[in-house]
C-alpha cells in the first residue's frame, strides 16, 4: 500500500533554543544545511544564526526576537526537510502554517532559500521597527466563549483554528494579557505563543502597507510540489502575487486544510517542524474512520536521534505493510 | 587594475530597474519596438510570473545591465581595464566593449531567449562542495551520461545540467560528506550538449548581423581567456552548449595583477558573493603553493605534490578562514582526487564478496543500530564512486556493507 506524504511546517511559536541541537551535533547532513542557511543569513543580520540557536542561550530562555525566530524557523525547517528528502523521504504534498507557508514554497522550490531568508528577514525588520507590540494567545476551549465573554474578548481578534477547542487570539499585548488574566480565572486552559507581534489580525494595520510590498515583491516560480494552505480553498498549483501577505494577514485555518488533504484519500502527515505541534493539531483532526496517520521528525523533547529512526522504521512499517 | 562584471539569469528580482528606466526613456522606447512588450512592465509588475520565463528575464536584464551600466558611466572614475559576463550578462560585456550597439545586442537576447525557452525539457540543479574532478567520476561512475557541467561558478559551487531524470536521479550521489546538491527550478538544461539544436540555430541568426572587436578586453565563458577578433559569433553560439568557466576566469584576471578589483554592475550581488569565495579560494592556493594555476589554453588546474610541513601549514590557514572550512577541504580532496581510485578498489572487492556469498533476500544485521533483521532487496553496489552498499526490503535508504553481517539461520 502507498499513501501519499504530506510535509507540514509549523509557524510561529514552535520555536526554541537548542531545537534540533542533538541532531546538530551527530547528523552531519543536517548540520551542513543548517550552516549552509546560516551563512545566509549571517550576511543578513550580522549573525551567526547558528550561534544564536545553539551557542548562546538555554533552551528554557524565551526565543521571541523575531529577527531571530523568523530566519531560525525557516533554516529549521528546510533543513529537517532536505535531511529527509536526502533519505528518500520524499514529499507528495505540502502544508503550511503561517511563517511555516514559507517553508513550504522554499521546499517546493516556489522560491529559493536565499528569497525565503531574506523575506523572513525583511518581514521581522519592518514588525521590529514599526509595529505595536502584541500577542498572540491559544486557547483550550470551543470558540464559542467568545460569544460568553465578548466583553473580555473585545479587543483580540481569532487568528487561527487549529481543532476542536483549539483556537488562538491575536491582539495588543496589554489586551491579550487582560484576556488571558481573566480565562485563567475562569479556568479555561491557554498558552501563550513566544510571538511579541499580533498575526493574522488588526494589530498588523499600521506596518500593511511595507508588509505588503515585500509579500508582492517575491517573485515565484510553479512549485514542484502541490502546496495545501490554509488561506486558499484549493491546493495551490501557482502562487498569486499577494499571497503571503494574505498568509500574513488572514486567520490561519488548519482544520480546513486538513479536512482537504483528507478528501482526496488517506496521507501519511510528517511534521516537519521543531515542536510537533501540527502533529498534535492533525491527531485531533483526523476523523476516526480516517487510516491517515501523523508523526513528527523532532520535538523539545530532544532524543532527536531516536525520533528520526523511528520516523524512519514506522514510515517502513506504513508504506510496506 | 580593474574589471567590471555583469550577472546572467538568477540575479533578476521583481521591481528591479525602476529608478533606471525613468532615467533612459529614449532606451526604454527602443526596447519596446524591439520587444514587442514593455519590459518596464515585466520588471516591475511581473505579469503571469513572466520574469522568471527565460524568453523574458534575459531580455530584461539585458536593459538592466546596460541601463544601469550607463549609470555608472556617468560617475566613473577609473576606466575599468577589462569585462567579463556571467552567461547572459557576456552580452552586456560585449555591448560596453562596443562590438555592438544597445538594440543588436537586446535583438540578440532576444532570439537566444526564445530559443532556449523552446529547448526539450531538461534540469539543472548547483553541486556545491565538490569539484569539478570529483562531479564528473561521480556521474561517470554511474553512469548519469546525459549530465553536463554547465556553470563552473567557484571552485565548490557547480551546476550540472541535463536529462531531468537523470539530474533526479544524480540528488542520491551528492549528498555524502560536506556535498549538497540543490535543485533549480529552470526549464531547460542550460549550456548542455541538449542545447546544440539551438546553438545551430542561434548560429545562424549571428551570421546576419556584423560585430566589432571588443575595445576593451572581454574575458569569454567558453574559453576563460580574453576574446580573440573575429570570435564573437564563435564565441556566443558556443556559449549557449558549453559550460561557463566563471571561476577560470576570475582566477585568469585576479593573477593578471594582484591589485585586480572588481565591480559588479547590474542587479543584486550574486557575483560579488561568487568573487568574494574565490578571492579566499585564491589566496588560499597561491600561499599554501600547492597549485599551479595555469593559465595557457589548457583548461585544467594541475596540483602539485607537496611536503607533509606545507600540508600542515595551509591546514592552519584553512582553519583561520572562518566559514569557508567546507570550501577549502574541497580544495584538499579536489588537489587529492586520484585517491579516490584505489578505495573505489577495496569497495569494489567487498562488493564482489557481498554478491557471491549474499544473494538478493538474505538476512542480515546491522552493527550500528538495532534495525532486527534485514532482508537484502538488491545485489551490493557502489554508491558516489566509493562507497559499498545495499538496499533492504522496507527501507528506502543504503545500507553501508561494512556496518552490516549476516544472520545464519538457525535450523
Amino acid at each position: 500500500m502507498s499513501m501519499p506524504i504530506v510535509f507540514m511546517f509549523s509557524g510561529q511559536g514552535s520555536q526554541y533554543f537548542q531545537m534540533g541541537r542533538e541532531l546538530f551535533e551527530n547528523n552531519p547532513r543536517f548540520r551542513l544545511w543548517m550552516n549552509f542557511c546560516s551563512k545566509i543569513v549571517e550576511d543578513l543580520i550580522g549573525e551567526s544564526l547558528v550561534d544564536i540557536i545553539y551557542y548562546r542561550n538555554e533552551k528554557s530562555e524565551k526565543f521571541d526576537r523575531i529577527l531571530h525566530s523568523n530566519p531560525a524557523l525557516l533554516s529549521i525547517e528546510y533543513s529537517l526537510s532536505r535531511m529527509l528528502i536526502e533519505k528518500r523521504i520524499l514529499p507528495d504534498c505540502l502544508l503550511g502554517y503561517s511563517l511555516g507557508e514559507m517553508t513550504a514554497a522554499v521546499v517546493s522550490d516556489a522560491l529559493t532559500i536565499e528569497e525565503g531568508l531574506v523575506f523572513a528577514v525583511d518581514v521581522a525588520r519592518t514588525l521590529e521597527e514599526s509595529c505595536p507590540i502584541g500577542a498572540m494567545l491559544a486557547i483550550v476551549d470551543s470558540e464559542n466563549i467568545i460569544n460568553s465573554y465578548s466583553e473580555a474578548f473585545a479587543n483580540c481578534t481569532v487568528s487561527g483554528r487549529n481543532f476542536e477547542n483549539n483556537f488562538v487570539v491575536s491582539g495588543l499585548l496589554d489586551d491579550v494579557l487582560r484576556l488571558q488574566h481573566f480565562l485563567e480565572s475562569r479556568n479555561v486552559l491557554t498558552h501563550r505563543l513566544s510571538v511579541k507581534y499580533g498575526f493574522h489580525s488588526e494589530v498588523l494595520e499600521n506596518v500593511s502597507e511595507e508588509l505588503k510590498r515585500l509579500c508582492c515583491s517575491l517573485n515565484f516560480r510553479r512549485p514542484r510540489y502541490p502546496v495545501y494552505s490554509s488561506v486558499e480553498s484549493s491546493k495551490i498549483e501557482e502562487y498569486s502575487e499577494e499571497y503571503f501577505w494574505r498568509v500574513i494577514r488572514e486567520p490561519v485555518n488548519l482544520m480546513n486544510a486538513v479536512n482537504k488533504i483528507e478528501k482526496s484519500g488517506s496521507h501519511i502527515y510528517i511534521d516537519v517542524g521543531p515542536s510537533g505541534t501540527l502533529s498534535t493539531s492533525v491527531s485531533y483532526l483526523l476523523n476516526k474512520n480516517s487510516s491517515s496517520k501523523k508523526i513528527e521528525v523532532i520535538n523539545q523533547f530532544g532524543k532527536d536521534i531516536e525520533w528520526v529512526s523511528k520516523l524512519e522504521s514506522q514510515l517502513t512499517t506504513w508504506l510496506v505493510s | 587594475m580593474k574589471t567590471i562584471v555583469f550577472p546572467g539569469q538568477g540575479s533578476q528580482s521583481k521591481g528591479m530597474g525602476a529608478e533606471l528606466f525613468k532615467k533612459y526613456p529614449g532606451l526604454m522606447e527602443k526596447s519596446n519596438n524591439i520587444l514587442g512588450y514593455s519590459i518596464e512592465d515585466v520588471c516591475l509588475n511581473n505579469p503571469n510570473g513572466n520574469l522568471n520565463k527565460t524568453e523574458y528575464t534575459q531580455p530584461a536584464l539585458y536593459v538592466v545591465n546596460a541601463l544601469s551600466y550607463y549609470e555608472k558611466l556617468e560617475s566613473i572614475v577609473e576606466k575599468p581595464d577589462y569585462f567579463a559576463g556571467h552567461s547572459l550578462g557576456e552580452y552586456n560585456a560585449l555591448l560596453a566593449a562596443e562590438c555592438f550597439d544597445f538594440e543588436t545586442g537586446l535583438k540578440l537576447v532576444k532570439k537566444r531567449g526564445e530559443l532556449m525557452s523552446k529547448a526539450p525539457k531538461g534540469a539543472m540543479a548547483a553541486i556545491l562542495n565538490s569539484s569539478k574532478e570529483e562531479i564528473e567520476i561521480t556521474l561517470e561512475k554511474n553512469n548519469l551520461l546525459e549530465i553536463d557541467l554547465a556553470n563552473y561558478n567557484t571552485l565548490s559551487q557547480i551546476v550540472i545540467s541535463g536529462d531531468a531524470e537523470q539530474i533526479s536521479q544524480a540528488q542520491a550521489f551528492f549528498q555524502e560528506g560536506q556535498t549538497l546538491y540543490y535543485p533549480l527550478n529552470t526549464s531547460g538544461a542550460f549550456h548542455s550538449r541538449f542545447m546544440k539544436p539551438a546553438r545551430e540555430e542561434f548560429k545562424k541568426y549571428l551570421n546576419e548581423f556584423s560585430f566589432n572587436d571588443p575595445c576593451t578586453k572581454v574575458i569569454s565563458n567558453v574559453t576563460a581567456q580574453p576574446y580573440e577578433p573575429g570570435c564573437v559569433v564563435e564565441n556566443l553560439s558556443s556559449q549557449l552548449s558549453s559550460g561557463v568557466r566563471w571561476y577560470e576566469s576570475i582566477f585568469y584576471l585576479m593573477k593578471l595583477s594582484p591589485s585586480m578589483s572588481f565591480e559588479e554592475v547590474g542587479n543584486g550581488e550574486v557575483l560579488s558573493k561568487m568573487i568574494a569565495h574565490l578571492e579566499e579560494d585564491y589566496t588560499n592556493q597561491v600561499s599554501s603553493g600547492q597549485v599551479t594555476i595555469r593559465m595557457d589554453s589548457s583548461q585544467k588546474y594541475s596540483g602539485s605534490a607537496t611536503g607533509s610541513s606545507d600540508h600542515t601549514d595551509s591546514e592552519k590557514k584553512f582553519e583561520k578562514a572562518s566559514g569557508s572550512i567546507a570550501q577549502v577541504e574541497k580544495i584538499q580532496e579536489w588537489m587529492s582526487a586520484s585517491t579516490i581510485q584505489p578505495q573505489s578498489e577495496t569497495a569494489n572487492e567487498k562488493v564482489k564478496k557481498w554478491n557471491s556469498s549474499l544473494p538478493v533476500g538474505s538476512v542480515v544485521k546491522s552493527t550500528m543500530k538495532d534495525y532486527g533483521e534485514l532482508k537484502t532487496r538488491t545485489q551490493a553496489i557502489i554508491l558516489f564512486g566509493h562507497r559499498a552498499a545495499v538496499y533492504m526490503e522496507g527501507y528506502k535508504g543504503y545500507f553501508d556493507l561494512d556496518e552490516l553481517t549476516p544472520v545464519h539461520k538457525k535450523i
